[in-house]
């Protein structure tokens, strides 16, 4: 078990270094015990915990399930309507993706589940969360993308708790959280284990009036995740374009 | 030979713009009530990610910039990555930059010489 783990956390390193389709496939060699049913995809926490584990597609096609219009406090209303009349301000032009916009982007993500970890690794951006399970708090630290994220199980339900996020938003037109967000996301097997529910709460007391949240389904999957080269580029007209992929 | 289509008015799209409009990036850049087909020939093709792009030259000799989802999404939708190529006749009807500037948010392409047909934007789309 303990090589396994050595192993398993060799190939998180490489997917951070970038070499991501690789490492997925040896990921998912060492961290499955291949093609399984749902009786017999054991979890590392034993039989009494799900194994969540296996790469999910979400379901809806647009980020339609998000509601338009959340319960925006004034600071959130102007947030939001700054953010309206900026739309060159988008990072995710320039290939920065806050949590948010992972959360509410039609691509998969894989998850790893270990005994003290659940690691997601998403095809947006290659971003990689660690969710732990060994009981720490959330460190006193800076804010960043993904923020700082800790679990437990509740039942069938692994519950992720997450904080530290840097200022995101929600959706590609806005729907902005703050510095002092907590984000809880509920996931749970249903339907045999063929699809996973995130019920996702979002509890920014600076830009909502209260806790408010959404609903979302992914289904499970054999296709692979993509790599996922994210390029800014201007275009440059005439003699001095160029062409291609974008490689 | 070639000529720029047709400019048609938006009816379809225009009563859900409007309810989604204050609070839309991509509203904010592209028109939805200004919708336009144009034909022309494709001088590059940007498959790649966040936004994938076509370049095309119209009959005017105008080069138009149109952009649709990110490669990653094409090609679980259909459009692989050498599906085309420049010099390809195509036709694309999109949502107009609200700048004026010869910019579309593609909503249909297609090549008649052979029916082919790419991947666009819903016509309802608010993202």
């Amino acid at each position: 078990m303990r090589k396994l783990h050595d192993i398993e956390g060799e190939a998180i390193m490489e997917i951070v270094a970038g070499r991501i389709v690789a490492s997925m496939a040896l990921a998912a060699c060492l961290a499955f015990t291949g093609p399984a049913t749902s009786q017999e995809r054991v979890s590392p926490q034993g039989a009494n915990v799900p194994n969540l584990s296996g790469t999910w597609m979400p379901e809806a096609w647009s980020t339609d399930e998000w509601p338009l219009e959340p319960p925006y406090s004034e600071a959130g209303r102007a947030a939001q309507a700054h953010w309206a009349a900026h739309p060159e301000q988008d990072p995710s032009y320039a290939c920065i993706v806050p949590l948010g916009r992972i959360l509410s982007a039609p691509l998969p993500f894989e998850i790893i589940q270990q005994p003290d970890r659940v690691t997601l690794l998403y095809e947006y951006d290659h971003q990689v969360r660690r969710v732990y399970l060994d009981g720490r708090g959330h460190p006193d630290s800076y804010p960043t993308l993904m923020g700082h994220s800790i679990g437990r199980w509740e039942g069938d339900t692994l519950v992720i708790e997450t904080a530290n996020l840097e200022p995101g938003y929600l959706r590609p037109q806005g729907m902005p959280y703050s510095r002092e967000t907590r984000l809880t996301e509920r996931l749970t097997l249903v339907d045999g284990g063929e699809r996973l529910r995130a019920e996702i709460v979002i509890d920014d007391p600076v830009y909502y009036a209260k806790t408010w949240g959404v609903t979302k389904y992914y289904r499970r999957t054999d296709e692979e995740i993509k790599d996922y080269e994210c390029i800014v580029r201007e275009h440059v007209p005439a003699d001095g374009g160029s062409q291609g992929e974008g490689s | 030979m070639m000529r720029k289509l047709c400019v048609i008015s938006a009816l379809g799209v225009a009563g859900i713009a409007a309810t989604a409009q204050a609070h839309h990036s991509f509203v904010r850049e592209y028109d939805p009530q200004n919708v336009v087909t144009v034909e022309g020939t494709v001088t590059e093709v940007w498959y790649q990610n966040p936004h994938s792009r076509v370049y095309f030259e119209d009959a005017d000799k105008v080069l138009w910039e149109a952009e649709t989802y990110p490669r990653n999404i094409l090609d679980r939708r259909g459009w692989k990555h050498d599906d085309l190529k420049p010099g390809d006749v195509v036709v694309v009807t999109g949502r107009r930059a609200r700048n004026g500037s010869p910019r579309l948010q593609i909503l249909s392409i297609v090549r008649p010489s052979d029916g082919w047909e790419g991947v666009g934007f819903e016509a309802d789309s608010i993202d």
